[in-house]
C-alpha cells in the first residue's frame, strides 16, 4: 500500500507544482552562459510570430504559439521556454506538459524578454538564426580546390 | 651557438656529432634528412594527407585541368616533392628550430578564398578555450603527434554534428525546422571548396511514396560572377532552416540527413568516403 500512497502523493505534489509558480527557472545571465556550452537548451521562443519577429534570443527558434500542434524529435534534452506577459499560464502549463511528455527537460526564461534585456543581454532579429541557403542561385564547385589564392595576409 | 649545446645537454654527449652534422640538413631535400634522426615524427606524419599532397590521384587530376597549374604546388608541395614536407611548417632550419606558433604556421596554406579554416577558427569557441589546431588534429596518448588527422581518418567525425529538429503548426501550414551544430574548432566543412555537408529532408506519404525532397548545400558555393559566397556551417552557434511542408502532399514521414561528402558536385556525385553525420525519422501524426 505504501509505495502507492507515495506514488499518488507525488503525482499529486507535482500536479500542484505544475499548475502553481514553482516551474524551473533559469536567470538570464545562466542561460547566457549555457549558450556557450558544447551543448546548449533548445531555445523556444512561444511568443507568437510578431514579437519574435521583432526581437528574440540568440538561438531562439520561432515554436509558433499551439502546443498542441507542436512535435518534437523525440530525443529529449533540455529546453527553454521564451515567453512572457502575453502568454496565459494555462498555455504556459500545456507547453510544458506537452514537451515533458516527449522526455524534454523544462525550463522557463525567468522575467520572460524583459528580463534578459534588463541583464543588459542582447536581442537579435529573428532571421539571424536561420540560414536561408539557395536565395543567391550558386554553382556547385567542381573541384576541390579551386579558390587557390591566399586570401589575405595572416594577422 | 647556445642552441646546438641546449642539444646535446638534452640528447647527451654521444650525439654531439650528429647534432652538428644536421647543421647541415635542412628542408631542401624534402625532411628526408630529418627522418634519420626524427624518425617518429617522420613515421607519423607520412600517415598524414599532407605528406602526399602533391601526388594523390584527385591532385593530380585537377591539377591537369588548372589554368596556373604551378599555384597548386605553393601549398601542395612548396618544396617540390610528393606533398608537404617537414622545412613548410619548421622552417629551412638549420637547428635550432624556432617554435611553432599555430595557427600562424598553418595560415599560409589553411587560409584562402575557399579555404577558411583558420579564419573561423579564431573566431570559435575551441580557440576561445585555448585550444590548438593540434590538439584535436595531432594527439595520440594524450600527447602531440605528428600523424595531423583530417575527416577522413580516424575517428574525427564521430558526433561532429548533430540535427535537432521539430514541427509546428501555424494556421494550416505544417513547418519544419531543422537546427545543426558542429563540434569542430572551425567552420564545417574544414578545408577547401569541394568538401560539402548536406542536409537533405525527405518525406514519404501513407503509401511510402516519395512527396518531399530538399537538399541544401553547406560549404563554398560560386554565383554566376565568379564570387565565392562562404556557406560553411561557422563553429559555436546552430544553424537553423525552416520548411513549410506542401499541405496537398499528404505527408506522413520525414527523414531528416545531414552528410559529410569529400567529393565536389551534387549530393547524387557517388563519394566512396562520404559519411553520414546524423540521421533522424519523424512520424507525423
Ligand atoms: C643528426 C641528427 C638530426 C637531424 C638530421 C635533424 N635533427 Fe632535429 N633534432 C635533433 C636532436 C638531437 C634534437 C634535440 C632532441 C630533443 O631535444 O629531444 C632535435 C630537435 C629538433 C626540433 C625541436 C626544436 C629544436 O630545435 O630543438 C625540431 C623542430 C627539429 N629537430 C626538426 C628537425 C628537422 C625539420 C630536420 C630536417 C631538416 C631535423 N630536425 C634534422 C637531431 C637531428
Ligand atoms: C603541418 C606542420 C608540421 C609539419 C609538416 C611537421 N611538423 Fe614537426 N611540429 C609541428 C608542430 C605544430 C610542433 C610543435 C608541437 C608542440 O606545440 O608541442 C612540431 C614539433 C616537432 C618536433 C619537436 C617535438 C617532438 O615531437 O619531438 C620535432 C622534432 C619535429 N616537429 C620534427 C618534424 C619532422 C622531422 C618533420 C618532417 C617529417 C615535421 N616535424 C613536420 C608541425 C609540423
Ligand atoms: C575542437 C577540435 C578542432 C580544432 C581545435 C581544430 N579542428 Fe580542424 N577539424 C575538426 C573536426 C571535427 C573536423 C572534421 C569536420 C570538418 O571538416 O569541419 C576538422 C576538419 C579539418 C580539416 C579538413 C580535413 C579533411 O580531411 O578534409 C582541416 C584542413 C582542418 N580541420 C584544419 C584545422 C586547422 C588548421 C586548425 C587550427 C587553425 C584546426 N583544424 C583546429 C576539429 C578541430
Ligand atoms: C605548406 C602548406 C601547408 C601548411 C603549412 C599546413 N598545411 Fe595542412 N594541408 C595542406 C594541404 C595541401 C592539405 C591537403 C592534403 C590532401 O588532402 O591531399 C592539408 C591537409 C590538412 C589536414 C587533413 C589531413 C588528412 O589526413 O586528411 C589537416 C588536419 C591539416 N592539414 C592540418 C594542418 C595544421 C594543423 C597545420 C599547422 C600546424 C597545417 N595543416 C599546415 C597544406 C598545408
Ligand atoms: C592556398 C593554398 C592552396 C592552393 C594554392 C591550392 N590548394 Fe588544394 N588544398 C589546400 C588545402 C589546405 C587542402 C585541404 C583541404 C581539406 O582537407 O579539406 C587542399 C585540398 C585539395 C584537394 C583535395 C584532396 C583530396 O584528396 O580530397 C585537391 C584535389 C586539391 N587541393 C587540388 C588543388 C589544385 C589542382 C590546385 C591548383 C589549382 C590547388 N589545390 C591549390 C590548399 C591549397
Amino acid at each position: 500500500m505504501r509505495p502507492l500512497l507515495l506514488l499518488v502523493a507525488s503525482v499529486l505534489l507535482s500536479a500542484i507544482l505544475l499548475a502553481e509558480p514553482g516551474w524551473p527557472q533559469i536567470a538570464p545571465r545562466q542561460l547566457s552562459r549555457l549558450l556557450h556550452e558544447p551543448v546548449p537548451p533548445l531555445l523556444l521562443d512561444i511568443r507568437g510570430r510578431g514579437a519574435y519577429l521583432a526581437g528574440t534570443l540568440p538561438q531562439a527558434l520561432n515554436a509558433g504559439t499551439d502546443p498542441a500542434g507542436f512535435l518534437p524529435d523525440g530525443r529529449g534534452g533540455d529546453v527553454v521556454l521564451i515567453s512572457d506577459d502575453s502568454v496565459e499560464r494555462e498555455r504556459l502549463a500545456a507547453w510544458i506538459r506537452r514537451l515533458t511528455n516527449a522526455h524534454h527537460r523544462v525550463f522557463i526564461l525567468q522575467g520572460g524578454v524583459a528580463a534578459w534585456r534588463a541583464a543588459g543581454l542582447p536581442l537579435v532579429q529573428a532571421e539571424q538564426n536561420y540560414v536561408r541557403p539557395g536565395t543567391v542561385p550558386f554553382i556547385i564547385p567542381r573541384g576541390l580546390c579551386e579558390g587557390d589564392e591566399p586570401a589575405q595576409e595572416y594577422r | 651557438m647556445s642552441r646546438p649545446r641546449s642539444i646535446a645537454d638534452r640528447a647527451g654527449p654521444a650525439i654531439v656529432a650528429l647534432a652538428l652534422a644536421s647543421l647541415q640538413a635542412t628542408a631542401a631535400d624534402g625532411g628526408k634528412g630529418c627522418a634519420d634522426c626524427h624518425p617518429r615524427q617522420a613515421a607519423a606524419f607520412e600517415r598524414s594527407a599532407m605528406a602526399r599532397a602533391a601526388v594523390t590521384p584527385a591532385f593530380t587530376a585537377e591539377r591537369a585541368d588548372a589554368a596556373d597549374p604551378r599555384r597548386c604546388l605553393r601549398c601542395h608541395a612548396p618544396g617540390g616533392g610528393r606533398g608537404v614536407a617537414c622545412g613548410d611548417c619548421h622552417g629551412s632550419g638549420p637547428h635550432p628550430f624556432p617554435p611553432l606558433e599555430q595557427p600562424a604556421v598553418c595560415a599560409r596554406c589553411h587560409d584562402a578564398p575557399g579555404e577558411n579554416t583558420v579564419r573561423s577558427f579564431l573566431d570559435s569557441p575551441a580557440f576561445a578555450a585555448g585550444l590548438r589546431c593540434s590538439d584535436c588534429h595531432a594527439v595520440a596518448d594524450g600527447g602531440f603527434n605528428h600523424h595531423f588527422r583530417g575527416a577522413r581518418s580516424g575517428d574525427l567525425l564521430r558526433d561532429a554534428a548533430t540535427l535537432r529538429a521539430f514541427l509546428r503548426s501555424e494556421g494550416d501550414r505544417t513547418l519544419a525546422t531543422v537546427t545543426i551544430r558542429h563540434r569542430a574548432g572551425h567552420a564545417m566543412p574544414g578545408g577547401t571548396t569541394g568538401r560539402a555537408v548536406w542536409l537533405r529532408i525527405s518525406g514519404r506519404d501513407e503509401g511510402g511514396r516519395e512527396r518531399l525532397d530538399r537538399r541544401w548545400r553547406f560549404g563554398w558555393n560560386r554565383d554566376r560572377e565568379g564570387r565565392w559566397h562562404d556557406r560553411t556551417l561557422p563553429p559555436g552557434r546552430p544553424v537553423a532552416i525552416e520548411l513549410p511542408l506542401p499541405s496537398a502532399a499528404g505527408i506522413r514521414h520525414l527523414t531528416i540527413e545531414l552528410t559529410y561528402r569529400f567529393r565536389p558536385g551534387p549530393l547524387d556525385t557517388p563519394d566512396p568516403d562520404a559519411v553520414i553525420l546524423d540521421r533522424m525519422e519523424i512520424e507525423l501524426p
